[in-house]
């Protein structure tokens, strides 16, 4: 069939700015631009982008989450031609702080200079989304834009349009790959404007393989005020039959940031994914999480917490979707909500005819440490399978009065009483991260968090 | 200087006056027992002295050392050398009990003007306590109380007083749900901590308690004050008569 390739995609007026401005025109500076099927790719995410619009809270996949605030904002599209911003070192503490092979993105794109390549075991790739598009871009084909669906994912079509870069893993049939793979990803404002980028991301083991992938989103400076970023990034994930792959990502990016991601999973037979996210940073950030169970006793557990004080909006919206029989999955996340800060967390289990004994279980806490707080939680279970076993759970408290007078009671300050019982809240979810050594790095993370909510905390208070 | 004087006391709780004017004065190196009957109050006025919020002086005075204690804050008494015995001990999921042992230590210290406690003394001392109390490494690496049975809560009690050295210690019922073995176990750990620059006040509704923790006052509690005072005698008198004659006197 002929392509019209040089059909400009305009954007209709429905398309608010700035998206509009994401909409990228066909260029023969994209990588991959003469291959038809990602020429193909970044027209339909236009078509399919404009179709969908920026969903508003009308939309119920969209009720909690306004959008509103990022529609004022005149980001610049992060283009091929975009220069890549001078970084004089990684802010530190910010990333998650694990011995693993380190890769960094910045803005969606690699930076091979702040990379450790050459160490990769056999069996291990990592390379470039860019560069295997204009190098061999029949390992891309079968895998891209097969989860992250772009008719129901209006952010995942506009980020199919703008494909430009971001980080491919691939294990090979069978490799066990020991250390993690620890992609560092750098929203950086350009120029000192706003600035947008949308990563594109593949993970895919093979079968039997397993591997460690760790993701750190994080900004260019640790400094809480900047010009704006916003990072709207796909993930898919492709794990093979009886494959193992453990999947943690950090979302620490400074509260000028803007996050909406989606990160789609396959799972086939015997083969097992444990997802755990950790959401700490940003203005806004929403997180679509989706995980087909393709095949027998596939397992998934998807964990996770998130902490917000001040004005941040903070959204994980899951789909556990069922799709074989004999599966399991876990769903755990955990919410604390301080001063202001808002928290959404819709879950939903779809149970298919065909995924007879499903076993799914969902939970979901918040805990509010004051009035001003405001959690949204919608579970969902969608069952048409008749031999299933499915639960969930939400609850949403304050701090148990009775635990902070014990703990005040033996000399424990309260701001110091406060912080135990918020990490002793998240204990358990962050236990439930398959990766022993990994779960000091996340409460480390939970800890910062907590010196952080304090430090705003002492600031917003009057003057003694 | 008494330990703890308290004068006068009128506390209330939800608007209700439950202490209706106890006065107390407990030296350094004694052991009072304060013994009455439920809903005399006993538990009310171990969380007036501790500091609990809900709990309120409505006339009256707490001394410390000779200090007004109206105005400190439950975590300031405790450092000041305050110390409640939970007649129900508090299970505290996901903070380990090290941490919580290393942070109670340490704000004491810190509010005696001292560093940070050094990890290989903080466990040097710990392991004493634990051997003298019959506590397992296990019990230590759970969460705070947690799946603790009630002897065993009684002894981290024991082991936290023990740690922390306050100059004054309430113990609350401490007596409540412990089999004899847990009772002796965790009153030989009383027993161990009494010096001279140290006071007690061990409010208990039965004697038995008293007969590990050997008082040198006991004073009869009901509705809302001490109707009566006396040596350790009274504990066994009360034993044998209860406390209906104490209940239609203070009435």
């Amino acid at each position: 069939m002929a392509e019209t390739a040089t059909t400009p995609v305009t954007a209709p007026t429905a398309v608010p700015a700035p998206f509009a401005g994401l909409i990228t025109a066909p260029s023969e500076a994209l990588p991959g631009s003469r291959i038809d099927w990602v020429r193909r790719a970044r027209e339909e995410g236009a078509r399919l982008f404009v179709a969908q619009g920026v969903p508003t809270v009308k939309v119920e996949q969209w009720k909690y989450t306004p959008l509103r605030a990022l529609l004022k904002v005149p980001f610049r599209a992060v283009d091929a031609a975009a220069p890549q911003p001078e970084l004089p070192a990684l802010p530190a503490g910010e990333a998650l702080s694990v011995d693993a092979h380190v890769l960094v993105f910045v803005n969606g794109r690699h930076a091979p200079d702040q990379s450790d390549l050459d160490t990769l075991p056999p069996g291990l790739r990592v390379d470039s989304l860019a560069r295997l598009l204009e190098t061999e871009p029949h390992t891309v084909e079968p895998w891209f834009g097969r989860l992250a669906d772009a008719g129901t994912l209006p952010f995942a079509a506009l980020n199919q349009c703008g494909l430009l870069d971001g980080f491919v893993v691939r294990v090979r049939e069978g490799a066990m790959i020991e250390r993690p793979i620890h992609i560092v990803q750098i929203s950086a404002p350009l120029d000192g404007e706003p600035t947008a980028h949308q990563p594109r991301n593949l993970v895919v083991l093979e079968s039997g393989a397993a591997a460690t992938v760790l993701e750190s989103w994080i900004g260019s400076s640790d400094a809480p005020a900047g010009p704006a970023t916003l990072r709207n990034a796909v993930t898919e994930v492709h794990v093979a039959a009886r494959a193992n792959l453990r999947h943690y990502i950090l979302q620490n990016l400074p509260r000028s940031a803007h996050s909406i991601a989606a990160t789609a999973a396959k799972v086939e037979d015997g083969a097992v994914y444990d997802s755990f996210v950790l959401q700490m940073g940003a203005a806004l950030s929403r997180h679509d999480l989706r995980a087909e169970l393709a095949g027998r006793h596939a397992e998934v557990h998807l964990n996770g917490a998130y902490a917000a004080y001040g004005d941040q909006v903070l959204d994980t919206t899951s789909l556990l979707d069922h799709a074989a029989p004999d599966c399991t999955s876990n769903e755990v996340y955990k919410g604390v909500l301080a001063s202001g800060a808002k928290g959404v967390f819709q879950g939903k289990i779809l149970v298919r005819q065909i995924a007879q004994k499903t076993d799914g279980n969902q939970l979901h806490k918040a805990l509010l440490l004051d009035r001003g707080a405001e959690v949204d939680c919608k579970p969902e279970l969608e069952i048409y399978a008749d031999d299933v076993k499915c639960s969930h759970g939400a609850t949403a408290g304050e701090l148990d009065a009775t635990a902070l007078f014990y703990l005040r009671s033996r000399g424990i300050d309260p701001e110091t009483a406060r912080s135990l019982l918020i990490e002793g809240f998240l204990d358990d979810v962050v236990e439930r991260i398959a990766a022993e050594p990994l779960r000091q790095a996340f409460a480390d993370k939970i800890h910062l968090w907590q010196q952080r909510r304090a430090a705003a905390l002492a600031a917003a208070a009057p003057a003694a | 200087m008494p330990l703890i004087e308290i004068k006068d006391l009128h506390a209330a709780v939800d608007g209700k006056d439950i202490i209706k004017g106890l006065t107390l004065t407990i030296n350094a190196g004694e052991v009072h027992a304060l013994m009455g009957p439920n809903g005399a109050g006993k538990s009310t006025l171990s969380n007036v002295i501790a500091g609990r919020e809900g709990y309120e002086v409505t006339g009256g005075q707490i001394l410390f050392d000779g200090r007004d204690i109206a105005d400190m804050e439950a975590d300031e008494r405790a450092t000041a050398g305050i110390f409640l015995a939970f007649q129900y001990p508090v299970e505290i999921p996901g903070v380990a009990t090290t941490t919580f042992l290393k942070a109670a230590m340490n704000a004491k210290r810190r509010a005696h003007g001292e560093g940070e406690i050094d990890a290989m003394q903080f466990l040097k001392l710990l392991r004493a306590q634990q051997k003298e109390l019959g506590i397992p490494d296990e019990m230590i690496k759970r969460p705070v109380n947690m799946g603790y049975s009630g002897g065993e809560k009684k002894r981290a009690e024991a082991l936290q007083m023990a740690m922390l050295e306050p100059r004054f210690c309430i113990l609350d019922e401490t007596d409540s749900g412990l089999d004899i073995d847990a009772l002796k176990i965790v009153s030989d750990g009383v027993n161990r901590l009494r010096t001279a620059e140290r006071g007690f006040l061990v409010i208990t509704h039965y004697q038995r308690l008293l007969n590990y923790i050997v008082p040198d006052f006991v004073h009869v509690f009901a509705n809302g004050r001490i109707v009566k005072s006396g040596g350790k005698e009274l504990a066994l008198e009360l034993e044998e008569k209860g406390y209906a004659e104490y209940v239609e006197q203070a009435a």
